[in-house]
């Protein structure tokens, strides 16, 4: 579950971080602490995180529209 | 900053340029789809007219945007976009995306410490078309490019990065800094402007301690275009060229 979670996100990461997108999911699990078996809780704390990189990497709309993504990729996954 | 103007009729398949005086010297603007150069050497405003063109598309006609910066910081274009009367962060219609901040963060040689750069942009811009959209991409600039690919061929390299940029489907403008003053080379290898469909030039004429810019449109494919160099003026109501 977690992995196809993963890759659902790094694919909705890919328009702001291209083949950086892996690399820059796996530092923000780092960051915010992602254990092996993350919880929806986890996932939304790790969504919040990527929110903010994607904001200096785009800006604060582009990363918002990004973070209504990526929420509803947890949700759905939940 | 420019305002919303009454558009003239915007000729079909073609993206207006909004530089006011230009679009009528090139048959209403740039053929849909084109990958275009915008050179120039230092300080001759290439980046300036290429988010210019990109945002009044956005600002006229609803066109959505990528613009992608490889060098310089987002927050710095942005305020120098500012100084000119722009403002990036009133709305993700062009969306600025720094890869200058990924290459600090990650470094130059990637995820699997061999990145193809030029397949990467293409990728990159692939993927930002199919989730949120783009007709125009920006890439700023060739020079920053070429800093993190290793040629082994650079024409047939080329030749394949001009390829994969068309078949995004979408118009591109490739800034391109010219480096000798006394030549109009318009891209490092000299090939880019046969591979382009298009070439902008920006040109600074210093005489007599002053500096004026003249904009040309030196090659544009599928269109009758003047080749002459136009004085450019650049003020708070947008880009215009004087006829002559």
């Amino acid at each position: 579950m977690t992995g196809e979670i993963d890759g659902r996100i790094v694919e909705y990461m890919k328009p702001l971080f291209g083949e950086f997108a892996g690399n820059a999911l796996q530092q923000q699990k780092a960051k915010v602490g992602i254990g092996d078996q993350p919880t929806r809780a986890d996932y939304m704390r790790l969504v919040e995180s990527i929110r903010s990189m994607c904001a200096d990497v785009a800006g604060d709309i582009v990363a918002a529209k990004v973070y209504a993504g990526l929420v509803t990729i947890v949700r759905e996954a939940a | 900053m420019p305002e919303l103007v009454q558009a003239t009729a915007t000729a079909p398949g073609r993206i207006r340029t909004w530089v006011t005086n230009l679009d009528e010297t090139m048959e209403g603007g740039i053929p849909k789809g084109s990958v275009v150069l915008v050179c120039g050497r230092p300080g001759s405003l290439k980046s300036s007219l290429t988010y210019y063109i990109m945002y009044m598309q956005a600002l006229q006609e609803g066109r959505r945007s990528i613009y992608l910066t490889l060098e310089q910081s987002r927050p710095s274009f942005a305020r120098h976009l500012a100084h000119i009367g722009l403002n990036p962060e009133a709305s993700d219609e062009v969306a600025i995306l720094d890869l200058s901040t990924l290459r600090k963060t990650f470094g130059d040689a990637g995820p699997k410490g061999d990145t193809n750069w030029l397949n990467a942009i293409i990728g990159q811009a692939a993927s930002y078309k199919q989730l949120f959209g783009c007709e125009i991409v920006g890439i700023d600039s060739m020079s920053a490019l070429y800093s993190l690919h290793e040629f082994q061929n650079p024409r047939r390299e080329l030749f394949h990065f001009f390829e994969g940029l068309r078949t995004l489907g979408v118009t591109v403008f490739l800034v391109s800094e010219m480096y000798d003053p006394s030549k109009d080379i318009f891209a490092r290898y000299e090939v880019e402007d046969f591979l382009a469909d298009g070439v902008l030039h920006l040109k600074v004429d210093r005489n007599n301690g002053q500096s004026n810019l003249y904009l040309g449109i030196v090659k544009m494919r599928e269109t009758r275009h003047s080749r002459d160099y136009f004085p450019l003026i650049v003020d708070a109501s947008g880009f215009e060229v004087v006829p002559h």
